[in-house]
């Protein structure tokens, strides 16, 4: 049976990634962040998954490398904490510091805790996706063995 | 050496071997050259933790309050310096017992090393969460190591049961945030002492269950034996040795630190609690039969008298608490990985670790019940004193009934050298803190002056 | 407002707990996770009583506690890391042993252990 599904999942695949984006850009001042971001492109990718399948979904280079995605996630956060320390400052200083001029425009500002709440996204995008191929891995293996 | 170090170094060298395969052997030791380097730079903040002025920094240079603020005082570096020397010494040993069969093995180890230091290093009850859960996300990972069906078992039961422990704590944290309006330790200390006095009874309690299932003494015990008879017997080790230290530390700093008014009313039922699970562990662990059940319910034991110590409350008595947390820490590690291969060595080290354990001189174990025993009779509370005594004596029987069982014993199995060397160490340190017990002596009393305790 | 509140944190709550009694290993995770969002909602009612200051509101509305607010949001990150690790265990569990139900697996450790005494003495 052919569904409308299928098609309309892939169309909102990267509508989805895009609005994560947003939500990543705009955490600093509005509602959105880091987590939120990766939760909802894990959730479109899950969606891929259920619809057309694992191998279909590790059609997009992200799928494939999500695990390593995490692993930078966690360099960033760790790096925007502890790399401060090295000018002297004490961990987890955001620069620029509070008070001096930031760049940016609207809801969007350009700081440090930028990139520590893209390592967040990354994490969770990478750990989501990680734990759902896992899952399908091993159904699609199940499924082969089956009767 | 900054207080930054021990915190950053775990956490980054964790991060980069969670991209590498931990079967291989240079990977494992870049894992144990980790955990050595920050337990040296643990061991390079120690002059600065005794000075007076513990070394301490507020992140961001955000005001107290706003950013979290981290503290190293001298009760945080002994249970840093304890914990990262037994994890160093449980990756060394299953590590040369034959390599690591899990890729994320060694990763899992430095971030449970990453997690402990931020849980003793903290000065924030959320922030304690958070490392808590870290500290606590790599041990349910690491339950499972082995893969077989039993250990899975163990995981899950694990992970179920500590999970709730990890809802009460986090329960309690809000409920402290809600009443004092601050998660800073130090602002809630100066709360406490003008605030209501009944107000924190409630958080108090929820810590005292969350802190008690971590530990496993009476009540909240029961998941102990099962976990760790069937997770492997390394994991069993890092559980035990350095896992549970999250509990008493945590039952030290937010009961003697924290919320002292609260401790001194909780005392008569600490006191209780400690007795009862100290007489429950103990003859329970002659009527089992498999090894590593009768450690577990050692451990409930071991765990019983540091509840006693802190229900006996005052600078002796707690101090007593740090000394047995500590001495029982490196004694569970060594029993359970001496139990596991066998050799000249391993029986030697758990005869050691036995010793310590039932509180035989000229070990660890000894002087750490003799303060308390000391602590007990100042009190004038000569039941408790016999019970420890008693509990002693038994635990020193089913140890060595087990040490009988043993088929290692019997059948005198294959010297193996690597892992007679790891428990050799542990057991010599045993030996040698009851040979010149200063060092432990100082640590349990310096931990508790640097602490505002009730006079 | 807080009674609605307390009441739906008492059922989450309760409900968790009778679910992590069930006999299915699927059920305990779920059981694990209600008892889990129960403590984010409590730590949500917290901040509707109205304290602090938020970060980016016209004057004169009602604000809530931004602090608990970014302390529900890592404890929900938290729970979905753990109950992601937990239901990869169900998962392996169940490989392991082809069953999800708690008395099988309760049976196959009791043999275990009926194996190990007997090699005993």
């Amino acid at each position: 049976m052919r569904s409308f599904v299928p098609p309309l999942s892939r169309m909102l695949l990267w509508p989805s990634l895009i609005i994560a984006l947003s939500f990543w850009l705009k955490g600093g001042g509005e509602v959105g962040g880091g987590f939120p971001a990766g939760a909802l492109a894990g959730l479109a990718v899950l969606l891929q998954y259920v619809v057309t399948g694992r191998e279909q979904t590790r059609r997009y280079v992200v799928v494939r490398y999500a695990a390593p995605l995490a692993g930078v996630g966690l360099l960033l956060v760790v790096g925007t904490a502890f790399l401060p320390v090295l000018a002297g400052y004490t961990p987890v200083s955001l620069f620029p510091r509070p008070g001096q001029p930031g760049m940016g425009a609207g809801a969007f500002h350009l700081h440090t805790a930028l990139i520590f709440e893209g390592g967040l996204m990354l994490i969770v995008f990478g750990l989501v996706v990680t734990v759902i191929d896992r899952f399908a891995l091993s159904t699609a293996n199940q499924g082969d063995e089956g009767p | 050496m900054p207080l930054w170090g021990p915190l950053l170094l775990p956490w980054v060298m964790a991060c980069v071997l969670a991209f590498m395969d931990g079967r291989r052997a240079w990977v494992a030791w870049l894992g144990i050259a980790s955990l050595a380097a920050s337990l040296v730079c643990t061991a390079l903040l120690l002059p600065q933790a005794w000075s007076g002025h513990p070394p301490e920094f507020v992140t961001g240079d955000w005001p107290v309050g706003v950013g979290i603020r981290l503290r190293a005082d001298p009760l945080s570096i002994v249970y840093t310096l304890v914990s990262t020397a037994v994890l160093l010494g449980t990756l060394v040993y299953e590590h040369v017992a034959g390599g690591i069969t899990s890729r994320s093995f060694p990763s899992l180890v430095v971030f449970l090393g990453a997690g402990l230091t931020g849980v003793f290093f903290t000065s924030d009850a959320f922030n304690f969460y958070v490392f808590f859960e870290l500290a606590m996300t790599a041990a349910f990972a690491l339950a499972s190591y082995g893969e077989k069906a039993r250990n899975l078992r163990a995981a899950f039961t694990f992970v179920v049961v500590n999970l709730m422990g990890s809802t009460l704590f986090l329960t309690a944290v809000v409920m402290l945030y809600l009443t004092t309006g601050t998660l800073d330790m130090q602002s809630i200390v100066a709360w406490g002492q003008a605030g209501a006095p009944y107000a924190l009874d409630v958080p108090g309690t929820l810590l005292l269950c969350a802190f008690g299932v971590k530990l496993g003494f009476f009540p909240f015990h029961f998941w102990a034996p099962a976990v760790y008879r069937d997770a492997g017997p390394t994991v069993a080790a890092l559980l035990a040795g350095a896992l549970a230290n999250i509990g008493s530390y945590g039952l030290l700093r937010f009961g003697a630190d924290v919320m002292p008014q609260v401790l001194e009313r909780a005392r008569p039922l600490l006191e209780i609690l400690g007795a009862s699970s100290i007489l429950y562990g103990s003859v329970l662990a002659l009527s089992r039969r498999d090894t590593r059940e009768v450690l577990a319910y050692a451990s409930i034991t071991q765990a019983g008298l540091i509840i006693a110590a802190l229900g006996l409350g005052g600078r002796e008595g707690l101090a007593a608490a740090v000394a047995l947390a500590l001495a029982g820490s490196v004694d569970k590690t060594a029993l359970f990985l001496a139990q596991d291969r066998g050799g000249e060595r391993a029986r030697r080290a758990y005869s050691v670790a036995a010793f310590s354990t039932a509180g035989v001189p000229p070990t660890a174990g000894f002087w750490s019940k003799a303060w308390l025993l000391r602590a007990a009779l100042e009190r004038g509370h000569t039941w408790l004193a016999g019970l420890v005594v008693l509990a002693s004596i038994l635990s020193l029987l089913a140890l060595f009934r087990a040490y009988q069982r043993e088929q290692w014993l019997r059948e005198g199995a294959a010297l193996h050298r690597g892992t007679g060397a790891v428990v050799f160490a542990l057991s010599l340190a045993l030996v040698a803190t009851g040979l010149w017990p200063e060092p432990l002596l100082r640590a349990g009393r310096d931990a508790i002056a640097g602490l505002g305790v009730l006079p | 407002m807080n009674l609605i509140a307390s009441l739906v944190v008492g059922l989450l709550f309760a409900c968790g707990v009778r679910m992590v009694l069930e006999r299915e290993l699927v059920r305990v995770a779920c059981g694990t996770v209600l008892i889990t969002n129960s403590s984010v909602l409590l730590i949500l009612a917290g901040s509707f009583a109205e304290r602090g200051e938020a970060v980016n509101v016209p004057q004169g509305y009602p604000v809530t506690d931004p602090v608990l607010q970014s302390l529900a949001l890592t404890a929900i990150v938290i729970g979905f890391a753990v109950s992601a690790l937990l239901l990869t265990l169900v998962h392996r569990t169940q490989r392991a042993h082809g069953s999800l139900r708690t008395d099988r697996l309760v049976e196959a450790e009791m043999k275990r252990v009926h194996d190990t005494e007997k090699e005993g003495p």
